[in-house]
């Protein structure tokens, strides 16, 4: 898994690294630069100086400084002809030899010296003066030089003309740059102090920085720990937290609420249906501990007779319970509502005699869209609540409406006392709106399982109240809502 | 002794009022919490078996209704819940014992006749009076060490006087605590019981325990005791 400070400490120490070097390199080759040119300038400038100080008469050259004391600037220097024979050496130059021109002139290179020193060096091709014995011997011998290249000015010399054809020269001036090397490395160590410095007092702030700010994340890992069962009510403080994080905390509050939401429905479905075994479990097993208790043969078989019947009521619970809780689908066929109907009231027949209940079946020949054991599930629910709810003498009705080119199942019961309010909570686990029935052989679940495997299946049921008649619809979903202004849709 | 049984569903109020009259009571029962209240009012139970979860009225209001009109009778509630909070309300609003459904009926008829024993301050299960012992556990009496063999009305009137013995008690409260409100009972079926009684705690020559107040009712009452 890779960790938010982990990149975030790798680019900046890159960045805190790169960047100050790359600009302290820049600093340091500009300085450099800007030191070697101005160098080069002043070898440049001592070059043409020497050079002015260099004459040719009658085929023989001459230097100026030779007869009397010339100020040449420090540093070692050569003459040389074209041919590359050394005309003239400084002093300190003895049995040195200064490296040939190579390249444009003038030119500029890293030469050594003597004693093995570092050195810079220009070098300069001119023409020398040519002496003619005339009116200009008294010029001074700087006026024979111009141009950057040094070239003799040919104009301002007219005498060098007649002094017949010269032989161009080249001058090498070299100097010391012990100076300015010491200067670049003082400079280099300087950048490399401050940088090294610098990077290191950045990277410890950046480090502070990326804990500091990645604290929110560490404190809110802590607090999502600490999320159990008996602490799902609370919810995350988020006043404190950096803005970045809010929709976060928002987002994990309304996942909270949600979750907390989903748990309480499945405690109240848990404790619903733990109380609706409870009195079934009360009731086998007082029974059964009377009839043991005064045993007679008569009580025996009638306790029997109970417990089997409760046996049974529990097992349709427990089925029940567990539909709710899978609602697998299979694949959608026409089922023909008129035997399932009919084998569903076979069964209620007892109750349906028992209760005088005026029964009226009009099918006429309709489908539902599902699979059979669905349609099963949910006629018998819907019949089974219509019989348990509909008090003695009163009617149920089943017929098939046409919808929109489908047909939907009505189930009609009453009259019965329910009221509007009661029809929202209708589908509900274990509601029952009227409890004065002591038979318990319905635990409230018929219409919660008749709507959830609807839903897996996709149709749809919705109750109304018609007067004191209760009216349930099932219609497939993809023919759209029966066209009722009343209705209370019950879909999954 | 008379109990009143409220529970809704119809195998329960069978086999409890079943087994509650082998074991001697005359057990009314009430389907739902009116029938419930009604019942209470107009009759003196010695204890109550009242669910919670009742038709018309919860058994919660029906015990609050009973005991802001000082209706005294020990009250024991039966229910299937169980949460903590509902056990704490049911005995602030006035229950004198909490049964979670399901139960042992053992238990039920234990707590019943604690009830029973707290409602007449009888602290011991076994009533002496004079040489007759009266085991209220295992409802078995014995004279003077001999276990007397008595119906089940004979044996339910005895434990009636043992417990207000010394007391006068009315005719009519005997017939109260032995008949329930489904029982008709002959006019003078207090007084045969009570002859066939005394004929079987009061053999020939010996002690009279129970004796008859003329126009008042009856009195167990034994020497020494």
């Amino acid at each position: 898994m890779r960790s938010i400070a982990g990149r975030l400490l790798l680019v900046l120490g890159c960045g805190l690294v790169l960047l100050p070097g790359a600009g302290g390199a820049a600093v340091y080759w500009r300085a450099r630069a800007d030191m070697v040119r101005h160098l080069d300038d002043g070898l440049l400038a001592r070059a043409r100086l020497l050079a002015a100080f260099a004459s040719v008469d009658q085929g023989r050259v001459e230097f100026e400084f030779d007869s009397g004391p010339i100020d040449v600037g420090d540093g070692p220097f050569e003459f040389r002809s074209s041919s590359g024979e050394i005309l003239r050496r400084s002093p300190g130059l003895e049995g040195w030899t200064l490296p040939a021109p190579a390249g444009q002139m003038p030119g500029f290179g890293d030469v050594q010296l003597p004693g093995g020193r570092a050195g810079r060096a220009v070098w300069l091709t001119f023409d020398p003066r040519a002496e003619a014995r005339d009116e200009h011997d008294d010029e001074p011998p700087g006026a024979a030089v111009s141009g950057d290249e040094g070239e003799v000015d040919e104009a301002h010399h007219p005498s060098a003309a007649a002094a017949g054809a010269v032989e161009p020269m080249i001058v090498v001036a070299a100097v010391d740059r012990g100076p300015v090397d010491a200067a670049l490395g003082a400079l280099a160590a300087a950048l490399l102090g401050a940088g090294g410095v610098a990077a290191l007092g950045m990277g410890v702030l950046v480090l502070l920085a990326v804990r500091s700010g990645l604290a929110p994340l560490r404190r809110l890992g802590a607090e999502l720990g600490g999320v159990s069962g008996p602490t799902i009510s609370q919810r995350f403080d988020a006043r404190d937290a950096p803005r970045e994080l809010e929709p976060v905390y928002r987002e994990l509050n309304r996942m909270l609420e949600r979750v907390e939401s989903a748990l309480e429905r499945e405690r109240a479905f848990a404790d619903a249906a733990a109380h609706e075994l409870r009195t079934p479990l009360a009731e086998l097993r007082a029974t059964a501990e009377v009839a043991a208790r005064w045993p007679d043969l008569e009580r025996a078989t009638a306790a029997l007779r109970e417990i089997l019947q409760i046996g049974g009521e529990m097992e349709r619970l427990v089925e029940s319970l567990l539909l709710l809780s899978r609602g697998q689908a299979g694949s959608p066929l026409p089922v023909g509502l008129e035997p399932v109907v009919r084998g569903c009231l076979a069964r209620s027949a007892g109750p349906i005699g028992q209760k005088r209940l005026d029964l009226r079946v009009d099918l006429n020949a309709g489908t539902l869209r599902a699979t059979p054991e669905a349609v099963e599930i949910i006629v018998r629910n819907l019949l089974d609540n219509a019989v348990e709810y509909t008090p003695g003498g009163g009617a149920i009705r089943v017929s098939s409406v046409p919808v929109n080119g489908s047909c939907a199942l009505v189930v009609e019961n009453g009259p019965v006392t329910l009221a509007e309010r009661d029809l929202e909570r209708l589908f509900e686990p274990f509601f029952r709106a009227d409890r004065s029935r002591g038979d318990r052989s319905h635990a409230g679940l018929g219409l919660t399982v008749a709507r959830r495997v609807a839903a897996v299946v996709g149709l749809g049921i919705e109750a109304t109240l018609e007067g004191d008649r209760l009216r349930v619809r099932v219609w497939p979903v993809d023919t759209g809502a029966p066209e009722d202004p009343r209705r209370r849709p019950a879909t999954g | 002794m008379h109990l009143l049984l409220v529970e809704d569903s119809r195998r329960l109020q069978e086999s409890i009022s079943q087994g509650l009259q082998r074991c001697g009571y005359a057990v009314d029962v009430a389907g739902d919490g009116e029938a419930g209240l009604r019942f209470a009012r107009h009759n003196p139970y010695d204890v109550i078996v009242l669910d919670l979860m009742l038709p018309r009225i919860d058994g919660l209001e029906v015990l609050r209704s009973l005991r802001r009109e000082g209706n005294g009778t020990h009250v024991l509630i039966l229910t299937a819940r169980d949460a903590v909070d509902d056990r704490v309300r049911g005995l602030r609003d006035g229950a004198d014992d909490y049964l979670v459904k399901p139960f042992a009926f053992d238990e039920l008829v234990a707590r019943i006749e604690a009830l029973v024993r707290r409602r007449y301050d009888a602290k011991a299960p076994v009533l002496c009076v004079g040489p007759l012992q009266v085991d209220t556990t295992a409802r078995r009496v014995t004279l003077d060490g001999a276990e007397v063999d008595l119906t089940r009305r004979e044996y339910g009137l005895l434990e009636y006087l043992a417990f207000r013995q010394g007391q006068v008690v009315k005719r009519e409260q005997i017939e109260d605590h032995l008949y329930g409100e489904r029982d008709f009972p002959m006019s003078n079926a207090v007084d045969r019981l009570v002859c066939s009684l005394r004929k079987k705690i009061e053999p020939a020559g010996g002690e009279r325990l129970l004796r008859t107040r003329r126009g008042l009712g009856y009195v167990l009452h034994g020497e020494g005791s």
